[in-house]
């Protein structure tokens, strides 16, 4: 299965295998180019799972920090975004499970992006897409841990089914169905939340 | 027409169906309003999604974050990225994952179960280990060997020498296990010396060796463990030493004796010869003979405190009892019962006259103490204690005042010698012994020829046993 992914995190295939090996050998200028240039899509899976920015700094950092731990264990040659994803997931998962409880929707990321509330937008509509945010990250929460895992891989990091399946330690076919089901929840939350789809 | 399902619509958005599926998929939207609603809803609600979900904290956010790494990676206390591992897997790692460490903690277990099993079941036998100590001890105790320079250390030796004869193979390692085929041909190659002999003939006559090997110098100097023609020799028996002089002012320790020892073959030869030894019961006798020493008084004496006559209502005289048990056709015939012990042992055959109605024309009171103590026999062999054959005793030696010089004497006497027998069998003791021998030497003096005293010499030769 092939999806070509939008922003795809991966150095090219040389760089990023000798940057790993520079980093096995104890270089720590290499892996930190590997921070710098994971960073943003760590922070992001971190970010949407938690939909918390000060749990997603938390996660991003401890996800590195993890990797520097187990660098050494790492096959230089596979791709890295998906094992870091991979960590960062798993390091959500954890955090879920000490708080007892699902991650709240919070409209912190409204507030400090800004990217939302551009100067031109309508006041009109951008409380009526704001409302509809609100919504769909309502939707979102009520998700499982695995179905939100495997939309934001898929619609915010837009990685390849088999990059998924990588992250996921789950078959390619399983990436698919559970894709499908999730977005097929998503939209039935969505809808008994607005009574219509988006 | 069937419309597209989920997971083809939701494929088809992520561009993951492939060749005809892609093809009949798109066919079908071609023709599908509906499907193609379904696709364009959410492909915006995926493009909504990842609008809600994404959080841009800003560019300084990201300049500084590769150093707040550093800093949480230096707090943590790691030194470096850690080089890559042959194996992949380090033993720290192994103690870090719980369950790895449950994995360690399992093998560990059984390895330990599996070597206390080989621990409690192995046959202990360490020869080599037997080896070295006589070579260590051959060492130290011979005289210097040929090959050994002096003032070289206990256990080294100087190299044997290079020319000349020719040098005898070394031990095998089945001379440590005590194969016989190995020291065979050590002998026959070799001119044996015994280096016991040599070395310390004083210390063998003084210390008999019972070891199976002895250590012997081959001619080429080296010390071998042979094993002796006669193999392990037991060790004699250690004597008991001397006692030591008696030194006044200081108390004696004297060994206690036997309980056995009052009753050697030689009072039972006695006895057995128609013996001098007086009754207990008889007028005049002594309490306690010299030869009997004075465990045999103090039995004596208990027992006499134990054969005084109970007091019985409506006593008669015991003269009367005696006239009327010698009057023809009084006494009972003998009933053959055999003599069957008490836990089931059958002894030999014996005619016994003790029975209920043969003390019937005795005096009121001699019959009533003849009649309880045939009850404490009667119950002695039922339960068959030593306490109860000594009841059972003690009853019947009551009864011997009243039948003496009477044709029942004799069958009292049987009937004590009997149970002071039995008590003993059952529990012996030192007093009990010296009851029994002296039940069976009154019995044995005056019984006349027949089963009884066929019965009595038996025990007899079976106490002395």
């Amino acid at each position: 299965m092939k999806t070509a992914p939008r922003r795809s995190p991966e150095l090219e295939p040389g760089r990023e295998a000798g940057l790993v090996r520079a980093a096995q050998g104890g270089d720590q200028a290499a892996f930190a180019e590997i921070v710098r240039h994971f960073q943003r899509p760590v922070y992001r899976v971190a970010y949407a799972l938690t939909r918390n920015a000060s749990d997603a700094d938390d996660l991003a950092q401890e996800t590195f920090v993890r990797a520097y731990q187990a660098i050494g264990r790492f096959r230089a040659g596979e791709p890295l975004y998906p094992w870091l994803s991979r960590i960062a997931v798993n390091l959500t998962y954890s955090l879920f499970r000490r708080r007892k409880r699902r991650p709240e929707t919070s409209i912190e990321p409204l507030v400090e992006s800004g990217r939302q509330w551009a100067a031109d937008d309508d006041p009109a509509e951008r409380a009526a897409e704001s409302e509809q945010h609100e919504r769909l990250a309502a939707a979102f929460a009520e998700l499982s841990h695995e179905h939100q895992a495997v939309l934001t891989l898929r619609v915010v990091e837009d990685l390849s089914y088999d990059d998924i399946a990588r992250t996921l330690g789950v078959p390619a076919g399983t990436v698919m169905s559970r894709l499908s089901r999730a977005r097929a929840e998503l939209r039935t939350r969505f809808k008994a939340r607005t009574g219509e789809g988006p | 027409m069937s419309h597209l399902t989920d997971e083809q619509l939701s494929a088809l958005a992520d561009g993951a169906l492939e060749g005809g599926a892609r093809a009949v998929a798109e066919g079908h939207l071609e023709a599908c309003a509906g499907c193609r609603e379904a696709l364009a809803g959410l492909v915006a609600r995926d493009r909504a999604l990842a609008s809600t979900l994404e959080h841009d904290p800003g560019e300084e956010y990201y300049r500084s974050f590769a150093g707040r790494v550093g800093d949480r990676i230096r707090a943590a206390g790691l030194a470096g990225a850690q080089a890559r591992e042959p194996e992949g897997r380090s033993l720290a790692d192994w103690f870090r994952s719980p369950r790895k460490l449950a994995l360690v903690g399992a093998v560990a277990t059984v390895v330990a179960g599996a070597g206390i099993v080989m621990l409690a079941t192995r046959e202990v036998r360490v020869p080599a280990l037997h080896e070295q100590k006589i070579e260590s001890r051959a060492a130290q105790e011979a005289p210097p060997a040929p090959g050994i320079q002096p003032g070289t250390p206990p256990g080294t030796r100087s190299a044997p020498p290079l020319a000349a004869e020719p040098v005898a193979p070394p031990p095998a390692a089945g001379l440590a296990q005590g194969t016989a085929s190995p020291q065979a041909d050590s002998r026959a190659k070799t001119e044996i010396v015994s280096q016991e002999q040599m070395a310390a003939p004083a210390r063998d006559q003084r210390v008999p060796d019972h070891r199976a090997y002895e250590v012997r110098r081959n001619e080429a100097g080296e010390d071998v463990p042979v094993r002796k023609p006669g193999g392990f020799v037991y060790p004699p028996l250690r004597t008991a030493p001397a006692p030591r002089p008696a030194v006044p002012g200081e108390p004696v320790y004297a060994q206690k004796p036997q309980y056995a020892e009052p009753l050697r073959s030689e009072k039972r030869a006695d006895a057995l010869q128609g013996g001098a030894r007086p009754l207990p019961a008889e007028a005049g006798a002594p309490a306690a003979s010299a030869d009997q020493g004075a465990p045999v008084a103090a039995a004596k004496a208990t027992l006499e405190e134990e054969s005084k006559p109970v007091a019985v209502p409506q006593a008669e005289p015991a003269v009367a009892a005696q006239k009327e048990l010698a009057a023809p056709g009084r006494l009972l015939g003998l009933m053959d019962r055999g003599d069957k012990g008490d836990r089931g042992e059958r002894g030999p055959a014996l005619q016994v006259r003790g029975t209920p109605e043969a003390f019937d024309g005795l005096p009121a009171q001699s019959r009533a103490l003849a009649k309880y103590a045939q009850r404490l026999t009667k119950a002695a062999e039922t339960v068959g204690l030593a306490a109860a054959w000594d009841s059972a005793a003690a009853g019947w030696e009551r009864v011997i005042e009243g039948v003496q010089g009477g044709s029942l004497e004799s069958e009292t006497r049987f009937q004590v010698a009997r149970a002071r027998f039995r008590a003993w069998q059952r529990g012996a003791s030192a007093k009990r012994a010296v009851r029994a021998g002296q039940a069976l030497d009154a019995f044995l003096a005056h019984a006349p020829q027949g089963a009884e005293r066929d019965s009595a010499q038996g025990w007899m030769r079976a106490f002395e046993r």
